[in-house]
């Protein structure tokens, strides 16, 4: 039990990995948020290998470019370094501009290996040659002070690599990948692993036991054979063979999980989802996985130790031959520190405009105070002043904007205003020609300012899902998706349905459907047989020429061409949401409707030629019974008939109950499964106030309000999900717009909201759409229940939504490396669809790069403002929200998924090896989850180089995020105060907080653990908002 | 109820971080026959006070486990939880209580 629970905490370290079809931005350092982020990104170096900052020459470049502020920096500086000065051959240096130098000249030195080579060529070897026997003679080097880093304790693997040239931990990583794909695997193998059901330690242990000899271990049949049935007790064993001691258990396993942290994380998702069907069929969790990886980490290492130590395997031996290594090596890491030593002062004489030779003339103190300052500000602590200068220099700017815009276009004076009126609607004393409720997502930002800019439209902004927290499932699909953000859970089912009048082609549709389907899956087994693909390519082989050359040379075409035979092979229905929950009374007369038309389709297959009774009360009587026999009673006169004797009678029932799914069980099953279904009439009342409420859209409603989610189309990207709204789960936002307009469109609901103080007019009508972010095209939902009134608004609608869509998309491609200019708009339209269809295309949009900030407050603060797609935009009425409580909604739901994608961008441009995802073109998809680079890699879990890299520079900028809120800011604090996780992230700098308080007048900045400083007095006195 | 006979038991209220149930409610189905969840808990503790629930998180919250087991089964459960606390808010709390049904709370751990 104990060890479970260490391996609960040794996991810690890896993050959830979601399959990848809906790909959910997380941060990879999660399980750390309880540490500093400086610490963190530290610990993240030290088990994940991972960098936590972009490099230093990254961050001279800005700072060159101008990105970078001098004074950014100098605030950041002192904050971070002490005062003090030094007598260096008659000049006085401080330890400010020993670290300005450090950081604004690269002084490494580079390692032992590289160091003589680096010292030959080096134009003053022989002023280092001198200082560094000076240095050695004087012992003024800091160096035999230096203790050595404390780190985790490192695996016996990666110790018999170093020390004997072995490769185990690679060895073991294969191992790994082999099982973990083949158990894992979700339908895209041809030949499944055998036995998966019984769980992955025991597929692993017979399988295993078949192989010959694996890693060049020997007997081991035997040795499998012998290891426990539970993963528990192997592990333990295994643990107890390498001498890992207790108290260092949860750190080495946590560095068993780190070495193929996407796998693990995989594991770790997927091992905590009750309701995943691959999950429930396949199990799989660490402590199976960790019995895997140590049985072989035990069995190759005693392997080595007994070919190189000639013993068979003791821990005591291994510590005593580490203890021989550190003293032989001890002498030459001496030599090599003053040198190196002696580089690094060279190099901060040249950087300081000194002459080396002033270094020989001062005294020992001064060379070694000099050293200790290089040493106490080493490179962690120096991206880390860097990191504070980049975002200093995309803050400060972006609230002198704000507030410029807030005093050009509006007046925070509430006396301005008449009573009730709330900011947001404080421009339009008119009805605005649309409103329109967008995802806060970043791609939303330019679409919205070019549609208010091109008509008198009122936007919004508000987390895709719409407050409509569903389980969706599409017509004609098995799979239900989550449309919510994961830090939720499920709350209702919504199922996609054909419209009454379409009944009639539904069984034609769905027969043909069926065909396409089956059409494709005899591809993929002619495909994936052994002996077909000889014949296939002969007979088939021509036709795959036609997509190949179709979407290579003419995409825009090709996918035309295909969605036009779609469409006539299987034409779209229209369709409809089962948003009403149906009470137990409608469930069960639905129920036994189908189950009456059911008995009466078996007796006419059974007993079609008799004369047979089909009458209500028989029918209903029959299906009692096969439920039920003990409660169906004795039959009325209507119920009776002769045609069946009274044996076939009984056997029919059982045929119903056995082949006809008449049966307790199965009517249990499906009252359960519909009862599920929709939303009770004040579920649906409270979904649309909060969300009218938390906008602050709850008068002057316009005739049409839109409310638009998101979604993404790209070709051959398996990365597409990432393209999708992650407050959607990583799914289109389709349904939830459509529920939420549903539920807003209904008389009883705006009965009761006008009850509530919310009187939507009759006139308004909510209309759901899609904005598609790669091509920026609109496209609108259930029209067919649009009012004839309405008609001229959505024509309106439609076409100013193609312009704003024409402008998002010309500002857009002059962001894409290779255009790089302002093309036409029109030009730019047809660009952007072809990427779109382009199944070449490695980067179809930038999807979220250069996320920034995350503002929460009226559309009013940076209406006309712009923020160039960078920032979330929630919308947000302080008046609306008098106890804080939608606020606090806000900042612990929508902000900590903006946080999440921030999180995701940044370590993937700092690391694109440990936290990104490596280059496109390498990928290959593994298992149906996710992919990994070449034929056999760790997954790749982060973003992919062609998302936040534009060539060899980031083209993200990796900072973290800002949140930006308007309400006073008591309102704030008390929530910060009342929010332990919340804090936790500000305290520990994950998200930085600034207030804008429109009764107050003032700008307010949250600092880590000291809590609010009015923006005025930091900028006051030298530091930085 | 004079023939109402009370058994002896132990009940455990475990108090955790939501994002620590799953983990939680594992053990619990190792070693006990049930256990009773309630979500979204407010209190004050050493790190502040954690208020209930928001509206769109649910694993960012404070939840509260209650399980009855037999004595011999709280020294695993314990044991299991223990090393959580090292790193996580959370209590836990041991009590007698008793029960009627005995053979409701003490049918033999199920593994899975």
């Amino acid at each position: 039990m104990e060890l479970r629970a260490q391996i609960q905490l040794a996991s810690e370290i890896i993050a959830y990995y979601w399959p990848m079809r809906t790909f959910v931005h997380h941060n990879p350092l999660h399980g750390l948020e309880e540490f500093p982020f400086d610490e963190a990104v530290r610990r993240g170096q030290q088990y994940l290998g991972g960098k936590g900052y972009l490099p230093g020459a990254q961050f001279r470049q800005y700072y060159r470019a101008g990105r970078i502020q001098p004074r950014h920096l100098e605030a950041a500086l002192a904050a971070q370094v002490s005062d003090a000065t030094a007598d260096c051959g008659g000049r006085a240096l401080t330890r400010l501009q020993v670290a300005r130098a450090q950081l604004l000249h690269d002084l490494s030195v580079p390692t032992d290996d590289h160091l003589a080579e680096f010292w030959q060529n080096h134009p003053e070897r022989a002023e280092i040659s001198t200082l560094a026997e000076r240095l050695g003679a004087e012992g003024s080097g800091p160096s035999e002070k230096r203790e050595p880093a404390t780190g985790p304790t490192e695996l016996l693997s990666s110790w018999c690599d170093r020390t004997f040239g072995t490769q185990l931990t690679e060895m073991i990583d294969r191992e790994l990948i082999k099982w973990c794909s083949a158990f894992l695997d979700e339908g895209h193998s041809t030949w499944a692993m055998p036995r998966r059901d019984e769980g992955f330690y025991s597929a692993w242990r017979y399988l295993a036991q078949r192989e010959w000899s694996p890693c060049g271990i020997d007997h081991n049949r035997e040795k499998i054979n012998s290891l426990s049935n539970r993963p528990e007790d192997a592990l333990l064993e295994s643990l107890v063979a390498l001498g890992v001691a207790p108290a260092v258990w949860q750190d080495y396993l946590s560095q068993h999980l780190a070495a193929l942290s996407g796998w693990a994380g995989f594991i770790k998702w997927r091992a905590d989802q009750t309701e995943y069907d691959w999950q429930r069929a396949y199990p799989i969790d660490l402590v199976q996985y960790l019995a895997v990886r140590l049985w072989y980490e035990r069995e190759l290492v005693q392997m080595t130790w007994e070919a190189n130590l000639g013993v068979t395997g003791s821990i005591d031996t291994l510590r005593a031959q580490i203890g021989a290594d550190t003293t032989a090596n001890r002498e030459t890491t001496d030599t090599h520190a003053t040198m190196r030593d002696a580089c690094r002062l060279i190099a901060l004489a040249r950087a300081l405009e000194l002459e080396p030779a002033s270094l020989a003339k001062s005294p020992a103190e001064t060379l070694s105070t000099l050293l200790q300052w290089l040493d106490g500000f080493p490179e962690a602590q120096q991206s880390a002043v860097w990191l504070r200068a980049f975002e200093a220099g995309y803050r400060e700017p972006l609230i002198e904007r704000l507030l410029a815009n807030n005093l050009a276009t509006r007046d925070f004076d509430t006396a301005q205003r008449s009573e009730g009126e709330s900011p947001s609607t404080a421009k339009f004393k008119v009805r605005p020609q649309a409103q329109a409720v967008f995802c806060i997502d970043v791609r939303s930002e330019p679409l919205r300012r070019n549609l208010e800019a091109i008509g008198d439209y009122e936007t919004f902004g508000f987390a895709g899902f719409f407050a409509v927290a569903i389980r969706h499932r599409a017509l004609n699909s098995e799979h239900e998706t989550d449309q919510f953000p994961v830090i939720l859970k499920s709350k209702n089912l919504v199922r996609e349905i054909p419209r009454s009048y379409q009944g009639q082609y539904l069984s034609r549709l769905q027969h043909r459907e069926r065909l396409v389907e089956a059409g494709h899956t005899l591809l993929y087994d002619l495909k994936g047989n052994v002996i077909t693909p000889y014949v296939m390519v002969e007979s088939l082989g021509w036709f795959y020429s036609l997509p190949l050359f179709g979407k290579t040379l003419f995409p825009n075409w090709y996918r035309r061409a295909t969605e036009w035979l779609r469409h006539k092979l299987v034409p779209p229905l229209a369709t409809t949401l089962t948003v009403d929950k149906l009470s137990r009374e409608e469930v069960e007369e639905m129920i036994a409707a189908e189950q009456r038309a059911t008995t009466r389709r078996a007796l006419q297959e059974k007993f079609g030629e008799r004369n047979l009774n089909l009458s209500l009360e028989r029918l209903e009587y029959l299906r009692c019974r096969a439920i039920d026999e003990a409660s169906a009673g004795e039959p009325s006169p209507q119920a009776r008939s002769t045609a069946l004797s009274r044996e076939e009678e009984a056997i029919f029932i059982e045929d119903l109950r056995r082949d006809y799914g008449i049966n307790q069980g199965e009517t249990f099953a499906r009252m359960e499964w519909i009862t599920r279904t929709g939303f009770t009439l004040n579920e649906q009342v409270l979904t649309v106030e909060t969300t009218l409420r938390m906008i602050g859209l709850v008068r002057n409603f316009a005739r049409l309000v839109l409310l638009c989610g998101h979604g993404s189309t790209s070709e051959n990207n398996p990365f597409e999900a990432a393209l999708d709204c992650g407050a959607c789960g990583g799914n289109p936002g389709k349904p939830n717009a459509r529920v939420l307009a549903a539920m807003a469109n209904k008389p009883l609901v705006r009965e009761q909201l006008a009850k509530n103080g919310i009187v939507i007019p009759p006139d308004t009508y909510f209309i759901a759409g899609q904005h598609n972010t790669t091509t920026d095209d609109i496209e609108l939902f259930d029209l067919e229940d649009l009012p004839p009134t309405h008609r001229k608004d959505v024509v309106q609608l439609i076409r100013d939504f193609a312009r704003a869509g024409a402008l998002s998309s010309q500002e857009r491609c002059a962001r894409f490396p290779e255009i790089g200019r302002k093309l036409h708009s029109s030009k730019a339209k047809r660009l952007v669809r072809r990427r779109s269809n382009d199944w070449s295309q490695v980067r179809p949009e930038w999807g979220l790069s250069r996320n920034a900030a995350f503002i929460v407050g009226p559309r009013q603060l940076s209406r006309g403002v712009d923020l160039e797609g960078r920032v979330f935009l929630h919308s947000y009425d302080y008046r609306e929200d008098r106890d804080g409580r939608l606020l606090e909604a806000i900042l612990s739901g929508p902000q900590i998924v903006a946080q999440w994608i921030n999180m995701e961008h940044y370590f993937s441009t700092v690391d694109q090896e440990v936290y990104g995802g490596g280059s496109k073109i390498y990928h290959n998809v593994a298992g149906r989850l996710a992919v990994m680079s070449g034929p056999q890699s760790d997954l790749r879990t982060g973003l992919a180089w062609q998302t936040v890299m534009n060539g060899d520079h980031p083209y993200h900028e990796a900072m973290r995020l800002v949140t930006v809120v308007e309400a006073p800011y008591r309102r704030v604090e008390a929530i910060v105060e009342r929010q332990h996780h919340l804090r936790r992230l500000y305290d520990n700098e994950w998200l930085h907080l600034i207030a804008i308080d429109p009764e107050e007048h003032a700008f307010y900045a949250y600092l880590a653990k000291q809590g609010w400083q009015p923006l005025e007095k930091i900028s006051a006195n030298g530091g930085q908002i | 109820m004079s023939d109402l006979t009370l058994h002896p038991m132990k009940e455990i209220r475990i108090i955790i971080e939501g994002e620590q149930l799953k983990f939680a409610t594992d053990l619990l189905d190792k070693k006990a026959t049930g256990y009773t969840i309630i979500h979204n808990i407010s209190g004050k503790g050493h790190h502040g006070f954690h208020t209930s629930h928001t509206m769109f998180n649910d694993v960012d919250s404070i939840v509260m486990l209650m399980t009855v087991v037999a004595p011999e089964n709280v020294e695993p459960i314990l044991a299991g939880l223990k090393p959580l606390f090292t790193k996580h808010t959370g209590v836990m709390f041991v009590s007698d209580v008793a029960v009627s049904r005995l053979e409701y709370f003490s049918t033999p751990a199920k593994d899975k």
